[in-house]
């Protein structure tokens, strides 16, 4: 049954199953456009109407991005950052939260988790999260080829949000703790500091 | 019985064992104590009798395939099949269904009004499990899952309305692609397309692209209700665990009917018409075998087996998109052996 299946499939269809596949297709398109969709033109549940420009979603990125920042770091307690409660603002002066990582002295890899949410009803496409050389107090170096990430590049749809895992290769390096930023090729204003701590092994 | 495929064989494994390991679950967390004859002990009678599990084996499968591993996605799989079982039983209330899984339905043994309450607290476990649950995973990828659930929980709501609302007001110019859009809503979300999805997010942590799964799940689950609509007219009433002709009884507006109801000419369209008018208490077994009659006359069968080949056909490409990404194994082939399963069961 299996294979006959299958192999049916391969072959000519009849009127009706053309026309199953083609009422079939037409409303998973609908669908989806409405549940992950590029365009969506439906109002959101809260009634309001879904940003209609690029400023807009980069805006909601924005604040997203910031959310993620306070959550991560523990900033912001409970679920606030969720919530309309106040978040940190990365914008200002001194000491700003960053995503933490330390190194497995036994593996000699760290790897912590950031998420980028999109609430807007538009989709945004070829998003890259990188990360420059990170730096210790005493000059000593990671290169940024040992920041990767997985997915490397990715799609945003309407209204979702994405976990992007960075993975520190922490091999041969001194122990201390190092610090560089990480970006979002795709969203210029979008930055937030990572903080890579090597243990002392001997220690 | 004929002996399966043995492809068709191993489905049927995954989903007896899967169903075992769930339903000791979901028996495990319905908290039992008194007043057990009015709550506890018709809450535990649905998921005491064996189902399917689906639902729950697809969701395990999608984890395991992209990353995860099955206690990762366990419990909400437990809290999806809770969920189903509040469902069939507001279902049967709703249908004035006699027989569920082989057995009088549990409005018939406990009547209405208990079986009612005993859906709603089903649906209170479900969402304990999945609460508890969800407070071990990172918080975005919790509120994730939670949003999920709500999106399954509004659509098939509103395919259940429709289905309702079309029956009340005795909607008869329904042409098949109504009826997708029905079934797209009442079963496939639930049954498919969220089981999928949650499975391949909690799997992948995130990072996995779950548009190709509401178009894989849609293909999977409208294949899985076309050949219930089947099964409720051909089937063997011990195997498939429901009465058959039923959904006659019950006027659903099911793929078979909405053919004939487009296609009877003369005398045969004023019979439909008249069939359709009626309540189910105004349904007679004779009334009943009569459009079963007309249904063979006017091939609607067929008309249905037919439909479901190219939807299962559109299926087999549509799971090559959504699982392209998948670890290959056991899991990945499990959910793409499911494709011929559907359109082979008997129960």
């Amino acid at each position: 049954m299996a294979d006959e299946v299958f192999e049916r499939a391969l072959h000519a269809m009849s009127d009706v199953q053309r026309r199953s596949v083609e009422a079939a297709s037409a409303l998973v398109e609908r669908l989806v456009n409405n549940v992950d969709g590029h365009r969506a033109t439906e109002r959101d549940d809260e009634g309001t109407d879904p940003p209609s420009t690029n400023d807009d979603v980069l805006a909601g990125f924005a604040r997203l991005w910031r959310d993620s920042i306070a959550s991560l770091a523990g900033v912001v307690p409970g679920s606030a950052a969720h919530t309309n409660a106040p978040y940190l603002d990365i914008s200002a002066e001194g000491a700003h939260p960053a995503l933490r990582v330390t190194i497995d002295p036994e593996t000699s890899v760290g790897i912590t988790d950031v998420w980028l949410h999109n609430p807007s009803g538009d989709a945004t496409d070829k998003l890259r999260v990188h990360c420059g050389a990170l730096q210790a107090h005493d000059g000593s170096t990671l290169p940024a080829m040992s920041v990767t990430a997985d997915p490397d590049a990715f799609d945003l749809p309407a209204r979702s949000s994405r976990g992007v895992q960075l993975s520190v290769d922490g091999a041969g390096a001194q122990p201390g703790t190092y610090r560089g930023l990480v970006f979002v090729e795709g969203l210029p204003d979008q930055w937030l500091p990572l903080e890579v701590i090597v243990p002392d092994a001997s220690a | 019985m004929t002996a399966l495929d043995p492809t068709l064989e191993s489905v049927e494994r995954v989903l007896h064992d899967t169903g075992r390991t769930v339903r000791r679950a979901m028996l495990d967390a319905i908290p039992d104590g008194e007043p057990h004859d009015w709550l506890y002990g018709p809450v535990r009678d649905y998921p005491l009798r064996a189902g399917k599990a689906i639902r729950p084996a697809l969701c395990i499968a999608a984890c395991c395939s992209f990353g995860g591993r099955e206690s990762d996605a366990l419990p909400l799989a437990v809290s999806i099949e809770l969920l189903h079982n509040a469902f069939l039983i507001h279902d049967d209330i709703a249908d004035g269904s006699e027989q569920r899984r082989g057995k009088p339905t549990l409005p018939e043994t406990s009547g209405l009004a208990i079986a009612l309450n005993a859906g709603d607290a089903l649906a209170v476990v479900s969402n304990q499990v999945l609460r508890r649950h969800l407070r071990n995973l990172d918080r975005d990828l919790a509120e994730r899952v939670h949003t999920e659930f709500d999106t399954m929980a509004m659509r098939t709501l509103e395919g259940q309305a429709t289905e309702l609302g079309w029956r009340r007001d005795r909607t008869a110019d329904l042409t098949p692609e109504d009826y997708l859009n029905l079934i797209m809503h009442k079963t496939c979300w639930y049954t498919t397309i969220h089981p999928l999805r949650v499975g391949a997010l909690i799997g992948a942590r995130g990072r996995v692209d779950l548009r190709p799964m509401v178009r894989f799940g849609f293909h999977l689950g409208a294949a899985f209700q076309i050949q219930d609509d089947v099964l409720n007219l051909i089937g063997d009433e011990e195997e498939y665990g429901k009465e058959i002709n039923g959904d006659l009884f019950e006027g659903k507006r099911t793929l078979p009917l909405i053919h004939l109801m487009s296609h009877a000419e003369g005398t045969d369209r004023a019979v439909v018409s008249s069939y359709l008018a009626m309540s189910r208490a105004e349904r007679s077994p004779e009334t009943v075998t009569e459009i079963r009659s007309l249904m063979e006359a006017y091939q609607s069968i067929e008309f249905t087996l037919d439909y479901a080949q190219g939807i299962a056909s559109e299926a087999i490409d549509a799971f090559e998109t959504a699982f392209a990404e998948a670890e290959p194994g056991a899991d990945r082939d499990f959910v793409r052996d499911l494709i011929p399963y559907m359109l082979s069961r008997r129960s």
